[in-house]
């Protein structure tokens, strides 16, 4: 006799159960490169990262930025875990010895509290600094020579700087940056970059022109990649829901949404974010109604209203 | 009169200052608030009434914004007109409509915005930009799918931020959204980012102190924000967002700014740029959909430019009061304190009267009828029922103008005279009739002929100008040629100036203590230069007399260098004693800092908050300012104290006007004191020095209780009979000190000795609000 099969919520990933917002981290969990849609567009930007890396020479000679714009919800941060996981994984294949710690710093500032973009840069270098100190990428006198630095303000340049001194040439880095929205602090990392060191950025509030204009003033260190990310398209709805459902079928038994209920609510969505906050609470509502939940139940409307509180219709 | 009501505490149903405060659309007003519906208040009231309306519904004629001027005199109601207006605009929207009332700073008008600003204050700003968020994610939630969160928007239940972050939408496009809305009320990408910003943590404060003129923050610096709000352009810019920011859009804003032309009369002198920044601001409020009421005095209608006047949607001007609407006034004042609308103990002459005297100036009449409904008090006391006289209201208003009696009005004049260095006579007759004495006759010695001075009692009826012009002409008749000068020593109504000044080879000055030495040099000047001048005789007699008339200027001078030395004197005792209650204050802070260990007693008042506790320190501080006993005594019984100090002091002791000016300061003091003491027992009685949760429920009536025993106190004590001390306390050696300091010591005083009661009354409900 076979035991009922384990019912899922098919839109929480694996390892991601205690949130279901979190985006994908191949570079973590092996199993969420697979996990990845062409929604947004954001494949044609992957595609573009890929190219940008096969004609790169690895390791390079100078540091890299990439920048990742597109509006709040987008799937920004997705991606750059994913060119991350790629890069690392390119980097490993060029030069098997190579060492290339990821080190995020995407949440080290608080949000409640806005500090200039210098604070801005220094906490976040501090971050990288501690990081390398507990993986021991470090050896103590740099570490002394990083502490002294650390104790003025505006740091993150002389920090960068010592750190490039340091690495020696089979070590490179790939830095996470906390989001941004000020093309000063973007002049400034670009500025800091030394070899073998790779840094991600997100904006969601600077646009093309704030772009550019980084790549104006920063065109004598280095050319920032920059990757936009756009918003839903039509059909990418359909396609997010119907993929995570098809994949998660062999890992337990679920309802599903019959394809005039998700055309119905797509036309709600802007971002990705959005869908999948709203699509994931609702099956987990469901689940957690102890209403029937088979593979052969359907998830309607109703359940979207009433998980979601949206009310009454107007 | 009955032993129950002698044992009754009285209240009179007139206020002594007759100032209007500037309130708030939900604050009570202090005492009793009559109008009188004047047909100026009726036209202001209708032309809001019907902004307002318009608002509501669209079948009504529409007046979507409006710009309205209140124009008066001083003490002809403005404020009083305006705090009504924002009243009836409480009224008309159930509170739901944003209304501003705020007095403009002369000196700044950096000040009134940021009154403006503060008045909004951080919350309903950032709020009104919420609101703009809010309906944007409204807008992109109401696919028709999700009715609740939407209606939660639409009514507020929720912030769009919650929304946002619970929903996760998408944050960066939707404050796109506000920032295009934004620059629909500002093209200042400036103001569109920083209100902008206050839909996001962390930037509050930054955004505020830069709203309110501060330097930009280094986080507003990164975003753009790199000026600081500071030109004259740049504050109606800012004016006009606020306008704009809580009207339009279908909302009703209302912004009364009091005495507004005294922007203009600061700005014109040091900026250009205020005509083009205020025709700028009526531009927005139009396109706001604005009310905005200007108050100001009528000359300021001539200040603005025909552009600037056609944006007007109308002028109300605020005349004096008839004698029908003054009669009316005091009936509703006294059914409002008496519940019963009567007119005696004023009879419909003495007011008829008293309007003449005041020319129908609110204030002036308020203060004339506080005079008289106490004086008839206690007349009344001492069991004379007589109703109010015209002897009594002519008192009354001597004393509430300044006017001199007759021997002070003569030095006051002899002083003026010898300052110019004039040359004089008292009491001259110039002919043989008696209708020919002149009260001073002035000689010049390059001309041939002199100038007649006439002293007037208040000239307020064609009879009076009768009477002068008769001994005018008598004068003139008598010396032809002759020039004329006239000192009126009370009031001189508009009727009546006009009269004289159809008198040919005449001027006219209303005695004044503050200018009265420049006002009469001025008039000597301009007889002297119309007199013929004598013939040459030889050049010795000439230059004798040019030598004769040096010597009096220098005379005068030298006068004038010993009166300046005693101020400078008078204001370092002021100075040292200063000095002795900072020593004192600062010892006992290190009492309070060192924990009272020591033996210095600890100021009981020093649990009252400290607005409250200032209002009771400059209050008698400014009483010991004008009496100046303590200098006086400590001058007179110094050891190398010279004699004739010792007989000036003789001299005011004796007087029986200055003691009894000294026996109200004391008791002032007293009351003040007491008033104080009363408060501290109120203040720790409800815990409100404990910064309890919830104060007593009765504490605000034990508040009332307190304050309108002060009130009721102080009708018998009013800083206004501490004018003798003006005239006293000069400085102890010879000559006259400049009266602007006393004038302006005795002014500050009673604002702050009449107005406390009021005053201590707001202040500790805010308190009572605030939790202490």
């Amino acid at each position: 006799m076979t035991s009922p099969a384990k019912r899922i919520n098919p839109f929480i990933v694996p390892h991601f159960e205690d949130g279901y917002m979190r985006p994908l981290r191949p570079f973590e969990h092996a199993s969420h490169a697979d996990l990845y849609l062409a929604v947004d567009d954001s494949q044609q930007q992957f595609d573009r990262f890929t190219q940008y890396v096969r004609n790169m020479r690895l390791p390079p000679e100078a540091g890299r930025l990439i920048v990742v714009t597109g509006d709040t919800g987008c799937g920004k941060s997705a991606l750059i875990n994913r060119c991350v996981h790629h890069l690392a994984d390119r980097l490993r294949t060029a030069s098997p010895a190579m060492s290339c710690p990821i080190i995020d710093v995407t949440s080290v500032l608080d949000t409640e509290q806005e500090l200039t973009v210098s604070d801005r840069m220094d906490i976040a270098c501090d971050e990288i600094v501690d990081d390398l100190r507990g993986r021991r990428l470090i050896g103590p006198d740099d570490l002394t020579e990083l502490d002294m630095i650390a104790r003025s303000k505006g740091h993150t340049n002389r920090t960068f700087k010592a750190i490039g001194r340091c690495m020696t040439a089979d070590q490179a880095m790939i830095v996470l940056l906390p989001r941004s929205e000020l093309t000063a602090e973007l002049i400034g990392y670009a500025k800091a970059l030394r070899p073998r060191i790779f840094i991600f950025a997100e904006s969601a509030f600077l646009d093309d022109q704030d772009i550019d204009q980084v790549v104006r003033d920063t065109e004598m260190w280095t050319t920032p990649l920059h990757l936009r990310v756009g918003q839903l398209n039509p059909g990418d709805v359909r396609l997010f829901v119907q993929k995570r459902m098809t994949d998660s079928t062999q890992r337990g038994q679920f309802p599903r949404m019959r394809d005039g209920d998700i055309d119905t609510i797509a036309s709600r969505y802007r971002s990705i974010a959005h869908l999948q906050r709203e699509i994931a609470r609702t099956f987990q509502y469901r689940l957690d109604s102890g209403l029937s939940y088979r593979d052969e139940d359907w998830i309607d409307l109703a359940d979207f209203r009433v998980a979601n509180r949206w009310g009454a219709t107007s | 009169m009955s032993d129950e009501s002698r044992d009754t505490p009285f209240h009179s149903p007139f206020s002594s200052m007759a100032v209007a405060r500037i309130s708030d659309a939900d604050e009570q007003t202090d005492g009793v608030d009559i109008t009188v519906p004047t047909d100026a208040i009726n036209e202001a009231t209708a032309y809001v009434t019907e902004y307002f309306q318009a608002g509501r519904s669209t079948n009504s004629r529409q007046l979507n914004a409006a710009v309205i001027l209140i124009l008066g005199e001083l003490g002809t109601g403005k404020t009083h007109l305006a705090g009504q207006l924002v009243r009836t605009a409480a009224e008309l929207s159930s509170g739901s409509v944003q209304s501003v009332h705020i007095e403009a700073n002369g000196e700044n008008l950096l000040r009134t915005y940021q009154q403006m600003l503060d008045n909004l204050g951080l919350d309903r700003v950032r709020a009104r930009v919420s609101d703009f968020y809010a309906d944007i994610v409204a807008r992109q939630l109401d696919t028709g799918l999700s009715g609740g969160v939407v209606d939660s928007l639409r009514n507020r239940e929720v912030t769009p931020r919650e929304v946002v972050s619970g929903h996760s939408l998408m944050e960066s496009a939707l404050l796109r959204e506000v920032r295009k809305e934004l620059q629909v009320v500002t093209q200042q990408k400036t103001f569109v980012e920083a209100l902008a910003l206050l839909l996001r943590p962390g930037f509050d404060d930054a955004v505020w102190s830069w709203l309110h003129g501060a330097e930009p923050a280094p986080i507003l610096v990164e975003r753009g924000i790199t000026e600081q709000i500071l030109t004259t352009i740049d504050l109606f810019e800012a004016m006009g967002v606020l306008a704009l920011l809580f009207g339009g859009r279908e909302r009703r804003f209302l912004l009364v700014i009091d005495e507004f032309d005294q922007i203009f009369s600061l700005a014109r002198r040091v900026d250009d740029g205020v005509m083009t920044g205020f025709q700028k601001m009526l531009e927005v409020f139009t396109k706001a959909e604005a009310c905005l009421v200007l108050c100001g005095q009528p000359n300021f209608l001539n200040w603005l430019g025909p552009a600037n006047r056609n944006r007007i949607t109308a002028t109300v001007q605020l005349t004096g009061l008839t004698v029908d609407q003054a009669r009316q006034f005091i009936e509703l004042a006294q059914d409002a304190e008496f519940g019963e609308a009567r007119l005696e103990p004023f009879t419909p002459d003495a007011v008829a009267y008293m309007v003449a005297l005041t020319n129908g100036n609110t204030r002036q009449f308020i203060r004339m009828c506080h005079r008289l409904f106490q004086e008839h008090h206690n007349q009344v006391l001492a069991g004379d029922d007589q109703l109010i006289t015209d002897a009594m209201v002519r008192g009354a208003a001597r004393r509430q103008f300044g006017v001199l009696g007759s021997e002070e009005i003569d030095a006051a004049i002899r002083e003026a005279l010898t300052v110019g260095g004039r040359n004089y006579r008292h009491q001259h007759l110039l002919g043989s009739s008696r209708d020919t004495m002149v009260d001073f006759w002035l000689t010049f010695d390059d001309r041939q002929l002199g100038c007649a001075l006439f002293v007037a009692g208040s000239l307020v009826s064609e009879a009076d100008t009768a009477a002068l012009g008769r001994r005018i002409s008598a004068v003139q008749a008598a010396v032809p040629d002759v020039q004329c000068v006239v000192v009126v020593n009370g009031t001189l109504g508009p009727e009546q100036s006009d009269a004289l000044r159809d008198i040919p080879r005449t001027e006219v000055t209303v005695y004044s203590a503050r200018t009265f030495i420049d006002d009469l040099g001025a008039l000597v000047r301009i007889a002297h230069s119309q007199l013929p001048p004598v013939a040459v005789t030889d050049q010795f007699s000439t230059m004798n007399q040019r030598m004769d008339e040096l010597n009096r200027r220098q005379a005068a001078a030298y006068n004038l260098i010993g009166q300046l030395a005693d101020h400078v004197d008078r204001a370092a005792d002021q100075a040292d004693q200063r000095l002795d209650a900072l020593r004192r204050e600062i010892s006992g802070l290190r009492g309070v800092v060192r924990g009272g260990d020591d033996d210095a007693p600890t100021d009981p008042a020093q649990v009252l908050p400290a607005q409250l506790r200032r209002l009771f320190t400059e209050a008698i501080r400014a009483l010991d300012e004008v009496t100046q006993v303590e200098p006086m005594l400590n001058q007179a019984l110094a050891p190398d104290a010279p004699p004739k100090i010792i007989t000036t002091v003789q001299g005011r002791v004796s007087n029986s006007d200055y003691r009894e000016a000294i026996a109200i300061a004391t008791l002032l003091r007293h009351v003040i004191t007491a008033f104080r003491d009363r408060m501290v027992v109120w203040f720790t009685s409800n815990g409100l020095d404990q910064s309890t949760d919830a104060p007593p429920t009765n504490a605000e009536s034990q508040l009332e209780d307190v304050c309108r025993s002060y009130d009721a106190v102080v009708e018998f004590l009013p800083p206004l009979d501490l004018e003798a001390l003006v005239r006293f306390t000069r400085p102890l050696v010879d000559g006259p000190t400049p009266d602007t300091g006393r004038q302006s010591r005795h002014r500050r005083l009673l604002e702050l000795v009449e107005a406390l009661g009021p005053n201590v009354r707001q202040a500790a409900r805010r308190a009572l609000l605030t939790g202490g």
